[in-house]
């Protein structure tokens, strides 16, 4: 009914039978790929449920959002909540061992156990990976951020899937102001001064597009890691998707941050 | 002069307002100014310190930024004003900030990059093409303020449709668009102050020409033109002027609501009724509004970034103008008589049962027809049964919730005697809007039942303020729009305010906003079904107090009828079906503005039998909108308040075009 749900789905080997804007799915979470017979069940805000009952699905998981559809949803087939960041009680939120935790249940529910425990050894072995291109890294705090226009970003910070992965890599993030539960911020950019030895990682395709322009900006230009073009950009990835986004943020963020390119 | 009237004389109130901006001002520049740096390095930055370079470049330009936005809107919204001779006039009547949003909607999904290299151009187009628009419509009223005002306001609602719509499909590409119409003012350069202050200058000067001109147009047509003056030509120029004026501010730092409302009315209310001091005072609260706004918005510690000031001001400005209001002298809007028609009295009768006999099958045809897996299909037997539980709902409450609105549109229309009282204007609409998101955001499981009664309470709390101060007789009729407008700002704000935040729940927000009959259920079928009967029901009843009501508040009451319980009657019935419509369907407001209009031209004209077919038509509008929503992008479905928009706008302005 999700990207989330759908995303660690596919990571479970499930045969996903729909999901919402199948086409925009491919673009901005991009793995795992769903298969190309999939059906596109509308908009994600309004999962078109006369369709979801012609296609009689034998298990439908969704975002504890789309909650209210619950008592329509059991009409059809047995619905269950998937949520990788609904965090017992853990504080400081760590949004990781959550999704595991989560993902762990989700392999229960759809009775592959087993592949959960696949999964964990591939996500481990990329992570592992992404963790020992980062060893040469330089040490420079890092600026996570998704250019809204010329003038204002997103910031990752405290609270964020991104921040706890950091946290595992060792690598300082360089917004240590407030964020909003899902650990982002909106600022403009001229906040992205503070610490002026910094790196910068955009996200997203518009993100790149606007790098240049914003960069131009005679407070941003005179920053150092402008000034020495420590700037870089990744694509799309989905920063409430657990595991599976984690996984792939790791990849390009490694890539991205020591220069090289994937192969 | 009494020692008292000191204090409201406009240069005091203007003086105070100052010294308070400038005190916050300072106190901001203060908090970045480096230890040891003196005055001068705020126009002389060192280029290698990052502070100095942040104090020059981005707090300076933000108020010089402040001031001349806030005097452009201020002007506008005066200019706007006089020409239109209706206080709830603003840059935004006109459809232009709509425009603008629209065209860079448009060029943000489909061409990207020309955002970078021609954001203010394209806005500038889209605002310049909202005002073509509007007056190509009034063309043939010969720009009548009423005509132009309402085609304004209808041009506004489209053009909020069709973004709504981009929006609902890419709002991952708008975000930018998001935070622009929210209306910050923070910059990164002068380009900005540069670009916009030489631009203004000249408009402010051509305005300055043709005040001498304007003041005789603000008597009224026949003696204006009996002193030889071309009323179409002045108009024309005022109109451009003023949508220049926003345009141009509306291109550089997004949707900045209510200055160019409150400005002209704070002006009025400290006594400026002379064209050119009201215009000039104006400008002067416009602008100073905005900056002392601003300023306090940016002292606000660290999550001041979240707030943007465009939609702050209409939080800050609303207290203020209610109190404006009351010192307000009477406008003159020249009140509507209702045209009784009675001689025609037959052919309406046959209409409405021609309306109740298409509305059944109508009924029928949108659950049995329609798309599945296999393409186009008409069903029936079980897979109709099936296929209902699904569709009749969604019909049901779709309709309902059209008529509702219209029922409300309608009493509030011929009680207000003002063409655009519809349930969003009263507030009512927001209220409920505002009670329901603030449930969505703040439980995790958000239920049908406790969204309907968040919805309610909101509602009920606008409803009772509402009905409080429609007793008070400073508060009656245009007044009492005034105020519903200075309401719905509040909601706008959260809304704003929601938008930028990049919550991931914003898509079910905005598709419920939008108008959709998505969520709703058998029950909420039946409730609405029966809550819209109970209206029916209470027609015959006010049927005669709108029919005397529309004669006059003196005529009436010389009639015998109870002013203030009437009034409060027909409020509340107006306010609880617009809760019940809102919660169930959205805030179709649309619906609430054209069923009566259509209704109307039709040629109902006595009051019982044009409230209830103007039902009818409401219901019958979003009844198709549902279906053809449901069923034209399959699987994807358009929300039936926002194809109802879409579809019905232009035609109801063709209507309207053909009947003036």
């Amino acid at each position: 009914m999700d990207w989330t749900s759908a995303q660690n789905l596919l990571a479970l080997g499930a045969n996903v039978i729909t999901l919402p804007e199948r086409t925009r799915y491919s673009e901005r979470v991009v793995e795992p790929e769903a298969s190309p017979n999939t059906h596109d069940l509308g908009l994600r805000s309004e999962p078109n449920l006369e369709l979801l009952d012609s296609l009689a699905p034998d298990l439908i998981v969704l975002h504890p959002e789309l909650g209210m559809l619950l008592p329509e949803l059991n009409a059809i087939a047995p619905a269950i909540l998937f949520d990788p960041d609904a965090n017992d009680d853990l504080q400081p939120v760590d949004r990781l061992a959550n999704a595991r935790v989560k993902l762990e249940r989700l392999a229960g529910e759809i009775a592959r156990p087993s592949a959960f425990s696949s999964y964990i050894n591939a996500y481990e072995a990329a992570i592992s990976e992404a963790a020992a291109r980062l060893r040469g890294y330089d040490g420079r705090a890092v600026y996570i951020v998704t250019l809204l226009d010329t003038r204002r970003a997103l910031v990752f910070g405290k609270n964020s899937l991104f921040q706890n992965l950091f946290d595992q890599f060792s690598i300082e993030n360089a917004w240590d102001g407030p964020t909003s539960f899902y650990g982002h911020a909106t600022v403009t950019i001229d906040a992205l001064a503070r610490q002026s030895h910094a790196r910068l990682l955009s996200v997203g395709r518009e993100s790149r597009l606007l790098l240049q322009p914003a960069l131009q900006s005679p407070v941003i230009a005179s920053l150092p890691y402008v000034r020495e073009e420590r700037a870089v950009a990744i694509d799309d990835v989905l920063f409430y998707g657990g595991l599976p986004s984690a996984q792939r943020f790791a990849r390009l963020a490694s890539f991205a941050l020591t220069d090289t390119t994937a192969p | 002069m009494r020692p008292g009237d000191v204090l409201h004389h406009p240069a005091a109130v203007l003086g105070m307002m100052a010294i308070t901006a400038a005190v916050v001002c300072l106190q901001n520049i203060h908090g970045v100014l480096p230890p040891g740096a003196g005055m001068s390095t705020i126009l002389f930055p060192n280029p290698s310190s990052t502070a100095e370079l942040l104090l020059h470049y981005t707090v300076l330009p933000r108020i010089v930024m402040a001031l001349m936005a806030g005097g452009a809107l201020g002007l506008s919204g005066a200019l706007l004003q006089r020409i239109l001779r209706n206080p709830l006039a603003e840059p935004a009547t006109l459809g232009v900030s709509a425009g603008a949003y629209l065209t860079l909607a448009i060029a943000g999904v489909f061409a990207p990059f020309t955002l970078l290299v021609a954001q203010t151009w394209i806005a500038i187009a889209g605002a310049a093409l909202a005002l073509l628009a509007v007056l190509g419509l009034s063309w043939r009223s010969g720009l009548s303020p009423e005509t132009v005002t309402l085609s304004g306001l209808i041009v506004s609602l489209y053009c909020g449709a069709a973004s709504a719509v981009l929006t609902l499909f890419n709002h991952e590409l708008l975000l930018g668009l998001f935070i622009w119409g929210a209306g910050y003012l923070d910059q990164q350069d002068w380009t900005g102050v540069l670009f916009l202050a030489p631009r203004l200058t000249c408009l402010a000067i051509a305005v300055a020409l043709i005040l001498r001109p304007l003041t005789i147009l603000s008597l009224d047509d026949r003696s204006a033109r009996s002193l030889g003056l071309s009323t179409t030509i002045f108009r024309i120029i005022a109109l451009v002027l003023a949508t220049a004026l926003t345009g141009l501010v509306t291109a550089q730092v997004g949707i900045i609501s209510f200055i160019g409302l409150a400005a002209p009315a704070i002006a009025g209310g400290l006594g400026m009724r002379r064209i050119g001091g009201a215009i000039v005072w104006s400008s002067l609260i416009g602008a100073l509004l905005l900056l002392l706004t601003d300023q306090i918005v940016l002292s606000f510690p660290v999550t001041y970034r979240l707030f943007p000031v465009g939609t702050i001001t209409g939080l800050l400005a609303a207290p203020l103008l209610i109190v404006m209001i009351r010192r307000l002298r009477p406008t003159n809007v020249p009140e509507q008589r209702a045209r009784q028609g009675v001689a025609q009295e037959w052919r309406p009768i046959l209409l409405m049962a021609a309306l109740i006999l298409v509305s059944l099958p109508l009924f029928w045809f949108v659950v049995a027809f329609g798309r599945g897996l296999g393409g186009w299909e008409l069903s029936s037997g079980d897979t109709l049964l099936n296929l209902s539980i699904w569709r009749l709902p969604r019909a049901v409450c779709a309709f309902a919730g059209g008529a509702m609105l219209a029922l409300a549109g309608a009493i509030l229309q011929r009680m207000t005697s003002n063409p655009l009282a519809s349930p969003e204007i009263m507030g009512v609409s927001s209220g409920a809007l505002v009670g329901t998101i603030l449930f969505i955001m703040t439980d995790a499981l958000p239920t049908r039942w406790g969204q309907i009664g968040a919805g309610a309470a909101g509602a009920f709390i606008v409803l009772v303020v509402m009905l409080i101060l429609s007793r008070r007789p400073a508060y009656g009729g245009n007044r009492l729009l005034l105020l519903g407008v200075s309401l719905s700002s509040i909601s706008s704000f959260i809304i704003a305010l929601l938008m930028t935040s990049q919550d991931p729940r914003l898509g079910q927000v905005l598709s419920w906003l939008s108008g959709s009959t998505y969520a709703v259920t058998p029950s909420d079928a039946i409730s609405s079904a029966a809550v819209l009967f109970f209206g029916f029901l209470t027609i015959p009843l006010i049927a005669r107090w709108l029919e005397l009501l529309s004669l006059g508040e003196s005529a009436a009451s010389s009639l015998g009828i109870p002013l203030i319980g009437s009034r409060s009657i027909l409020f509340s019935i107006a306010a609880v079906m617009t809760a019940v419509a809102t919660t169930l369907v959205g805030p179709l407001s649309f619906s609430g503005l054209m069923g009566p209009h259509l209704a109307r031209l039709a040629g109902f004209r006595r009051a019982a039998s044009h409230l209830f077919s103007s039902a009818l038509m409401g219901g019958l509008i979003l009844l198709t909108a549902d279906w053809v929503g449901r069923n034209l992008i399959f699987p994807y479905q358009i929300p039936a308040g926002l194809l109802a928009t879409l579809i019905g706008g232009p035609f109801l302005l063709f209507l309207i075009g053909k009947k003036t």
